[in-house]
């Protein structure tokens, strides 16, 4: 099935900001870990396995079908992350935008009555 | 495109933006908070004069007082009472450069704070403290690094 430009613009996106954190916090875990709201313990393996959930996601979002479920996972997420971290909302900011972006995969593929 | 799914989110972005701006933000100290601040002991200088200390706790809900208001050379202990890790460094989150442009992985060597920013470069235990002494005037916020959702500001005069 070919994608629309627009359409995989919008998956390598949401995509990319769920692939990077994973690789990131294999180098500098503390960074990541303040993210976590309190009442996740933060450990490097709660915040291995929550790398390996936004692997699976973006992945999903990338190459998977019925991608509106990811991308509503994806989405979740980052309004979570910004809603337990409203103190750092000028570095978060940016997660508002990534999840409307979702979101707009949500909106792309969810199934309607025809 | 569904008009009323725009206004949603819309009305998402406003309900986010406006609860950052109610909750999130570290506001500088009203004349109440800083009434609560009391300094918590002296530093005795070589030279004879006399510097504040101030100590502010970290807990399970935070830095209290959130806000506190010292002068150029003050030193500022942070008490950590909380059940978790304490790292307190300038804001952002993660890369501390508000308090002197410096990012973390350039003045935290291995733990060690190597040019004098405002950066614990170490997570501490509970039940543990760190200082810090203010050699210029500004407005820092800073957070805890190892949670980052908790903040505050010290006001440098």
């Amino acid at each position: 099935m070919r994608v629309p430009l627009a359409e995989l613009l919008l998956r390598l996106g949401v995509a990319f900001s769920f692939l990077y954190p994973p690789i990131a916090a294999f180098f500098d875990p503390d960074s990541w870990l303040g993210y976590f709201p309190a009442f996740i313990p933060a450990s490097m393996t709660a915040l291995h396995v929550f790398g390996a959930i936004e692997i699976v996601i973006a992945l999903w979002i990338l190459f998977g079908k019925r991608i509106w479920i990811p991308s509503a996972a994806a989405a979740a997420m980052l309004l979570a992350i910004v809603i337990f971290n409203l103190g750092q909302f000028d570095v978060l900011f940016r997660d508002v935008s990534i999840a409307l972006m979702a979101l707009a995969l949500v909106w792309m593929h969810f199934p309607r009555r025809t | 495109m569904n008009a009323r799914l725009l206004w949603i989110l819309i009305i998402v972005v406003i309900v986010i933006v406006g609860a950052w701006f109610a909750f999130g933000r570290t506001m500088e100290p009203t004349a109440e908070e800083m009434a609560t601040t009391t300094p918590t002991g002296t530093v005795e200088q070589p030279s004879g004069t006399t510097l504040e200390s101030t100590t502010i706790t970290y807990s399970d809900t935070g830095f209290s007082p959130s806000s506190v208001r010292v002068a150029v050379g003050d030193t500022v202990t942070f008490t950590n009472t909380s059940s978790g890790d304490m790292w307190v460094g300038a804001d952002e989150h993660p890369t501390h450069t508000n308090y002197d442009g410096t990012s973390t992985r350039e003045h935290c060597a291995d733990g060690t704070n190597t040019n004098g920013s405002f950066d614990q470069c170490v997570r501490s235990a509970p039940n543990t403290t760190w200082s810090y002494t203010f050699t210029k005037a500004g407005s820092f916020d800073y957070h805890n690094h190892a949670r980052a959702a908790h903040g505050g500001t010290v006001v440098v005069e």
